[in-house]
């Protein structure tokens, strides 16, 4: 029971956490799709399946969170680059200044002595 | 984008694997309408492409496998807060778009690959049998070709040795006649063109000299006025002056000197104009030109410019040698 609640929380904890980190991996420069996932990939404990992370960026791309741009490439076909649109990198503050409360939030919290 | 699991060079039990996964995809984003299905997957298969890059081809299956496992199940993918959808196929209009993308890319991927191939040879092959008319099959199967090529390069499937034997053949063909004649015609007919104008022109220029009128009469043997009439120097006598031998070999030599001309002239022309366009000669010579670049032309265009300023310097020298300047 208490194992199955875990992993239940766990997954839908790091899924929030990663959508603020798909958005938050393309603060500073565009990327290229398979770059955000080995990028996001290299962070212990944040990305359970590589794949996880495609339909994010699908799903904020219908959203206009993020566009994308095809570049050539010279180790084969065009590359599909993703980069933050406006309202991507609004929502990207709002999302970050949230985190920031919560993050503080929950470390007041869960440094507080047991009693 | 979009590439098949041909392209990747799957062995026939991985590109199973990787067929089932995207169908585990497809079924585990249906129902999910802010993600579009065609782009994950395409995604993914950039993705396995990526993660294959390296391996030894045909990829076997435990080694797509370890890319899927990294992957994940499709069934994790959904945003946080949503559930799974069930496990039955979710409406009867998702399976029917989901079979009739299979019917298409199976078409792609298996022998419909083939069809121009085989096509343009089988039009190929008639032409050689219905000998006589060869050129127009060879023209049609020439298309054909190209446009199997086209395809071929469009979809990103690899000429391998069997395409190029069922596409090159009139391509070859057709593009060393285009090579030929470009080079060659041209100089060669305006070698041919002025050799004879210069002959007849001397043969009536012989003949009004030696005090006869009206046209000079036709001889199968060119020295036939010059043995009637030994005294009677021509302009052309004149301009052959400085090339060395008999009659025989001056005319020879002189006849050698204008083709020299004319083929540094046209090959300015054509290596210039190479340099200029090279789009244009990829795109008339494709595959065979490989990765044409302009230097090569402009570096033979310039080389035949030199080379026709030296020409002219020495017909100058011909034509003051001979009085004619």
């Amino acid at each position: 029971m208490d194992a199955d609640f875990l992993a239940n929380w766990t997954t839908q904890m790091r899924k929030g956490l990663l959508e603020l980190c798909v958005l938050a991996a393309l603060k500073a420069r565009r990327m290229y799709g398979y770059d955000i996932v080995k990028h996001l990939s290299a962070i212990d404990g944040l990305v359970m399946g590589e794949g996880t992370i495609y339909p994010i960026l699908s799903r904020f791309k219908k959203d206009g969170l993020v566009e994308t741009t095809l570049a050539e490439s010279s180790e084969g076909p065009a590359r599909k680059y993703y980069q933050l649109t406006p309202r991507g990198r609004q929502l990207l503050g709002k999302m970050l200044a949230a985190w920031a409360e919560v993050r503080d939030g929950i470390e007041a919290v869960t440094t507080e002595p047991l009693l | 984008m979009t590439q098949t699991s041909a392209d990747l060079g799957l062995s026939a039990a991985a590109e199973a694997r990787l067929a089932e996964y995207l169908v585990q995809v497809r079924a585990a984003l249906t129902g999910v309408p802010d993600v579009s299905p065609d782009e994950v997957e395409a995604d993914i298969r950039e993705h396995v492409e990526n993660e294959l890059r390296t391996a030894i081809r045909p990829v076997a299956l435990f080694v797509l496998e370890a890319v899927l496992k990294r992957l994940g199940p499709p069934t994790q993918w959904l945003p946080a807060g949503r559930a799974a959808p069930p496990a039955e196929v979710p409406s009867l209009l998702g399976y029917l778009r989901h079979r009739a993308r299979g019917v298409v890319g199976a078409l792609w991927r298996g022998p419909e690959d083939w069809r121009l191939p085989y096509l343009s040879f089988a039009v190929f092959a008639l032409g050689v049998v219905a000998f006589p008319l060869f050129p127009l099959f060879l023209i049609v199967s020439y298309f054909l070709s190209r446009a199997g090529i086209a395809v071929a390069k469009e979809k990103q499937i690899p000429i391998d040795a069997g395409r190029k034997w069922l596409l090159y053949p009139p391509v070859v063909i057709v593009g060393l006649v285009l090579l030929l004649g470009l080079t060659l015609l041209a100089p060669l007919g305006v070698t041919i063109a002025v050799c004879g104008n210069a002959v007849d022109a001397d043969q009536q220029e012989r003949w009004e000299l030696a005090g006869q009128s009206g046209l000079a009469p036709r001889f199968r043997d060119n020295t036939a006025l010059m043995k009637r009439y030994p005294a009677v120097v021509t302009t052309l006598d004149r301009l052959l002056i400085r090339f060395p031998g008999n009659r025989t070999t001056k005319e020879v030599g002189g006849a050698l000197f204008v083709g020299a001309g004319a083929f540094a002239a046209w090959g300015a022309v054509i290596g210039l104009l190479g340099a200029r366009f090279p789009g244009s000669v990829r795109a008339v010579f494709d595959p065979l030109c490989g990765p044409f670049e302009g230097r090569g032309a402009g570096r033979v265009g310039l080389t035949c410019l030199l080379l026709l300023a030296v020409w002219c310097g020495f017909a100058v020298r011909i034509l003051v040698d001979a009085g004619l300047v």
